[in-house]
């Protein structure tokens, strides 16, 4: 049986509870046969990047829970030249036998994602395992329990794939194609977003109506939240879009040549005037 | 001073070691280990779990070889019922575990760290009978010593002290930073054992630390209505059912709930700040950053600049009055003064309206925003959450917090969903069975004692003029209440140091940690320990933290994991009395898994020894031992109707199942419903309050009758902000509970910049002041004020309001020489920067939230 998750980073509010339920569970305990004790410090099996984009007053934060990504091509396997000391096991879990281990640090290099890291007084090289001891044991992971914000999604792989397709889950650093384990709702892409307000009242405007496109005629289409505010993700980078904003009852407002020229744009206060 | 890195320890190596060994051994195939082991080892070596309660919530430690190997949540058994919620057509049902927080999944590594104090520790040049040398206070040469001489030197002292100067002379600080999680011990100790065992001697000078975490309401909000025994804070029990239901907007206005209602609980409420989310209610962040709530629980960010909050709130009100958008009949008939207020708020007064024009140029709010913001607000019910910490420490902080009722008090507090709230803390919020009473940390042992023993002794010093009644007596002042239950008069009675008859202080009694990072002007508050004045300072200690280089004796105590207790997880007693933060109540009997570390011994422990060496054992303990104590406390509890006491002690916890029948009572529904009943004079919200207008008139500049926005003395428009021209807030920290925790280096690795072979507490600063200064992200800087200055490194972020900077308060001071005060503090400590001036004349109590301050780049010149 094998297992995956799905990081939602949308729900994360950076308590940093996963990064030391990680060093709780590892620091200091072996897990034969798949883990030596990590060290006291300086090795994160789990670390929480926090990705920071747009401009003051309208700002967001990206925190990116990062972990081994137990890739189904996985470049650290590839790298190691010891025999079968790199392995994958049933659950699906990348693990590196320390015993067998000599910290030659070769797949240190390998891995896109910088989740290995040298143990200088072992001479062997360390990384996540998905909690194998605790697989074993019919539990979850350390960092998947100790989530209070529901993040992380975790479970058989079969079963997980609806809600994959459902919530257009991505692997962080796609292009890398190692096939990873771990994927993602809500990585930083470039976004357009905004606030629509009734001109008038100035009240939020909920269920608006917002359709952008770009030089080549190509449009992506939305509606404002409760609060009126509404995000349109996985823009192209320097491109010219077209905002239009509708509401019924509304005269619709047609922002032009709205240049993506920062990660996170953020177009501020929207107002729309009633149409009588 | 013992080695602060944070390495694992001698014995942390030897276990690692035997235990890899055998892993090694057992995976390479060899069985040689295995069968030398002896049935002691194989004994040893099983897993045991044991029930405990910390200051980060309930958890279950792992404990092999004798060590806590892990900390694990706590879980609630499928059979056990629990809460659930329905709201806006869904059902919401809390996880089937305790949330452990960072701080819950580190406590084995702070329980084991390196700067644990192991034995009792003399200071080296110090001598009893006021004979010793000063000169080295600060520096920490200190020399192991026997329990026993350490006792007999500590009784010795209190007797020659009390016998020489009288009782007065013997002061006892203790400083509400959470020591360890109890009921007898730890925080139980410092609440209730410490002042019994001096009382019981004759009486001692009672040091007021006064709450930094809920000053403004106790200040402010309390005289509007009530709730001095809250701390200023109002009711919150099942508040979060109801908002859930039938509140359209929440709003969170000067905390960051996210982080700062960890404590005592871990993370129980963060599951329903996302129901909210989930439930379709719109939310909002009022605060000069953009904190984590905001990160993933607010639609909106409003930055204000820090400590000009009130000035917002004026004008979101100035738009409800002049458009006729607030409860009308509501005020009328639940509030008195409303008029006055109104006066204000139109300019009737002082020719000013406050319009969002001009609160713009006080919080740097666009106008459109603030009225974007108040007919939101008035739009239907809103749920105001604001009552912890942040913008209620600072400037003027009663203004602020009596700005807040005042909001919720024109849109109908009481009403349904129209609540005032912190989720989390002593506020609660979840549904709770009230029938269940477990005793806590503040009234202690006290329920289980025949015989209560009050303190003779007038004479008492407050946390904002400890120095100066040690350095440069006499010392007035008006007002200390500490916050928790206590009287509005409290503040019009007027203090002196020395009490006539009375003797100054010659010997400091200290327990609990943070004396110096958790307050205000750490620079002044050392140098009081300077002084030859204070013949012996005896300090009891976990950690060799900062302020033990100024101890004579260390008397080393220990943690949770080391002693037993009982407590419930969340409830502090008398003025937390639920635990309604917690999503399930559980009684947790606190077991002991390990043995103490060293010579460690329990804080009541300490004070057994010292009671026995004194004379006064059997009036300390009527001869209950430890577990007497416990027992008697249960015995008085609501958990022993359900279980005996000696299940209770092997099973550790219990769950009281949330009650198949439920009737939920809203906060200050009554109130709403009956329009009087609170605690002022009126038995109403008192929005003009005579007792004050009585006390300082009607036109006092610093508390006026109605609130107001005022402007900080020592604020962006003083003088002083020619030379320091930033705002420095310093709120309550992520990372650390005040100080604790601070010691962790699975902690530290998080969010210090290490650099040069030194770690740097962070501060945030926006890209436009940053770039002004010349300054990098990660570059180290040197923060001053008037009342010192700091290093710390630069975190360079959109995430704070231009034109001000934010560091987490309760870094460890490490001045270059602690015997020089004012020098250059590496270790970040917010507080070195912070004024101990009081909020206001009328509240003798902290506004370290707020401070000038100036940020130059750090290229090694002073
Ligand atoms: S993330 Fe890195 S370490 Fe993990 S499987 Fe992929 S390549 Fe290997
Ligand atoms: S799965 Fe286990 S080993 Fe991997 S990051 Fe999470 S807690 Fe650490
Ligand atoms: S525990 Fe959950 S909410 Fe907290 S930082 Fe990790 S992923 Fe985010």
């Amino acid at each position: 049986m094998k297992y995956s998750m799905i990081v939602d980073i949308n729900r994360c509010s950076v308590c940093y509870a996963c990064v030391v339920a990680c060093k709780n569970e590892h620091v200091g305990n072996p897990y034969p046969p798949y883990s030596y004790p990590q060290p006291d410090r300086d090795q994160e099996w789990i670390r929480l990047m926090e990705e920071e984009k747009g401009k003051y007053p309208y700002v967001k934060l990206y925190p990116i829970p990062v972990l081994c990504m137990h890739c189904n091509e996985a470049p650290c396997m590839e790298a190691c030249p010891i025999p079968d000391c790199i392995y994958r096991t049933k659950e699906g879990a990348v693990i590196i036998d320390s015993t067998k281990c000599d910290g030659c640090k070769s797949c240190i290099s390998a891995c896109p994602y910088g989740v290995i890291f040298p143990n200088e007084d072992r001479n062997i090289c360390q990384k996540c395992t998905l909690c194998m001891h605790r697989l074993e044991q019919g539990k979850e992971p350390a960092c998947v329990e100790a989530c209070p914000s529901g993040v992380f999604l975790w479970g058989e792989e079969s079963g997980l794939e609806k809600e994959m397709k459902k919530r257009e889950a991505m692997p962080l650093y796609r292009e890398k194609g190692t096939k990873p384990r771990v994927y993602y709702v809500g990585l930083p892409t470039p976004t357009l977003a905004g606030h629509v307000i009734d001109g008038k009242s100035l009240m939020d405007m909920p269920g608006a109506d917002v359709i952008i496109t770009d030089t080549r005629g190509s449009s992506m289409r939305r509606k404002s939240n409760v609060a009126g505010n509404f995000s349109l993700d996985n823009l192209k980078m320097d491109t010219a879009y077209t905002v239009k904003i509708e509401h019924t009852g509304y005269l619709s407002k047609t922002i032009e040549n709205v240049l993506l020229d920062i990660e996170y744009k953020h177009l501020g206060d929207i107002k729309l005037f009633k149409a009588s | 001073m013992e080695n602060q890195q944070g390495n694992a320890s001698q014995s942390d190596r030897v276990l690692i070691n035997a235990m890899s060994s055998a892993f090694g051994s057992l995976a390479g195939g060899d069985n040689l280990l295995r069968a030398i082991k002896t049935e002691e080892m194989k004994e040893r070596e099983k897993e045991r779990v044991y029930s405990e309660c910390t200051f980060g919530g309930a958890v279950l430690a792992h404990v092999k070889y004798d060590r806590v190997v892990k900390t694990a949540p706590l879980t609630i058994p499928e059979n056990i019922n629990q809460y659930k919620i329905e709201a806006k057509g869904k059902v919401f049902e809390p996880p089937r575990r305790c949330l452990m927080d960072m701080w819950a999944q580190a406590y084995r590594r702070w329980v084991y760290d390196t700067s644990r104090v192991r034995y009792p520790l003399k200071r080296v040049g110090w001598e009893p009978g006021g004979k010793g040398k000063y000169d080295n206070r600060g520096i920490a040469e200190f020399v192991r010593i026997s329990w026993d001489e350490a006792l007999e030197l500590v009784a010795g002292e209190i007797k020659r002290i009390k016998e020489g100067y009288g009782n007065s002379a013997i002061a006892y600080l203790t400083h509400t930073t959470h020591t360890t999680w109890g009921t007898i011990h730890g925080m139980g100790t410092e609440y209730t054992v410490v002042p019994r065992f001096l009382n019981i001697l004759g009486g001692y000078t009672e040091y007021v630390p006064g709450t930094s975490s809920w000053a403004g309401w106790v200040s402010g909000a309390a005289f509007m209505y009530g709730y001095w025994w809250a701390n200023g804070t109002s009711e919150g029990v099942d508040s979060f059912a109801d908002s859930l239901q039938n509140s359209r907007m929440v709003v969170y206005w000067g905390l960051d709930a996210t982080k700062s209602t960890r404590m005592y609980l871990g993370h129980e409420s963060e599951v329903w700040r996302h129901w909210v989310r989930e439930a379709g209610i719109k939310t909002v962040m009022v605060s000069p950053e953009f904190n984590d709530t905001a990160v993933v629980h607010a639609d909106r960010w409003v930055p204000v600049y820090p400590g000009s909050d009130a000035a917002l709130a004026a004008a979101i009100m100035y738009v409800w009055v002049t458009e006729g958008t607030y409860d009308k009949n509501y005020v009328e008939t639940h509030a008195v003064g409303f008029e006055k207020f109104r006066d204000y708020l139109l300019g009737k007064d002082d020719g000013v309206p406050k319009t969002p024009q001009w609160a713009e140029k006080i919080c740097g709010v666009n106008p459109e925003t603030t009225i974007s913001l108040a007919r939101e607000w008035a739009a239907g019910p809103t749920t105001l959450n604001c009552q912890l910490g942040g913008a209620c420490r600072g400037w003027n902080g009663h203004e602020w917090t009596r700005m807040m009722v005042t909001l919720q008090t024109l849109q109908g507090l009481g009403k349904p969903g129209v609540n005032m709230v912190t989720w989390g803390t002593i506020s609660g919020g979840a549904p709770f069975d009230k029938s269940v009473h477990v005793p806590g940390y503040s009234t202690g042992i006290n329920p289980a004692a025949n015989k209560l023993y009050s303190n003779p002794i007038p004479q008492r010093v407050h946390t904002l003029n400890i120095s100066d009644c040690i350095l440069k007596p006499p010392v007035k002042w008006k007002g200390g209440t500490t916050g928790a239950a206590y009287w509005w008069e409290e503040f019009f009675r007027e203090y002196s140091y020395p009490v006539p008859g009375y003797s100054e202080i010659k010997m400091i009694l200290r327990m609990g940690g943070g004396h110096f990072a958790s307050y205000a002007n750490v620079n002044w508050r050392a140098e009081a320990y300077l002084s030859p004045k204070v013949e012996t300072t005896v300090m009891t200690a976990l950690f060799m933290e900062p302020v033990m280089r100024y101890a004579d004796i260390i008397l080393p105590a220990c943690t949770d994991f080391e002693r037993n207790d009982y407590s419930m997880l969340g409830c502090g007693g008398l003025y937390i009395p639920y635990s309604g933060s917690a999503n399930h109540q559980i009684a947790i009997y606190q077991q002991k898994c390990i043995e103490p570390l060293g010579q460690s011994m329990s804080d009541m422990d300490i004070f057994y020894h010292l009671a026995r060496k004194m004379g006064i054992e059997d009036e300390f303990s009527e001869g209950n031992t430890e577990d007497d104590w416990i027992r008697k406390l249960f015995e008085k509890s609501t958990t022993a109707k359900f279980i005996s006491y000696e299940d209770f002690k092997k099973k550790g916890h219990y769950i009281f199942p949330f009650p198949e029948k439920y009737e939920p009572t809203p906060p200050l529904r009554w109130f709403y419903e009956k329009g009087g009943g609170l605690a002022t004079p009126s038995g109403k919200i008192e929005i003009y309050s005579r007792t004050i207008a009585d006390f300082y008139g009607e036109n006092h500049p610093e508390i006026p009758p109605v609130p107001k926005y005022l402007e900080p003395k020592d604020g962006p428009k003083s003088p002083q902000a020619k030379q320091y021209p930033l705002i420095g807030f310093f709120p309550h920290p992520k990372f650390r509970l005040h100080t604790m925790m601070e010691n962790v280096s699975w902690l530290r690795e998080l969010h210090k910049k290490r650099t040069d072979g030194r770690e740097y507490e962070p501060f945030w600063i926006n890209p436009v002041d940053a770039a002004a200064r010349d300054i990098k992200h990660g570059d180290i800087a040197i923060v001053s004020s008037t009342k010192g200055k700091l290093l710390a490194s630069a975190f360079v972020t959109e995430r704070i309001i231009p034109g001000s900077i934010r560091i987490f308060y309760g870094a460890f001071w490490e001045p270059e020489d602690p015997r020089t005060p004012g020098s250059l503090d590496r270790g970040g400590s917010a507080n070195v920067l912070a004024s101990n001036e009081p909020m206001s004349y009328h509240a003798y109590l902290h506004r370290v939230e707020h401070m000038m301050v100036q940020v130059r780049k750090w290229e090694g010149q002073r």
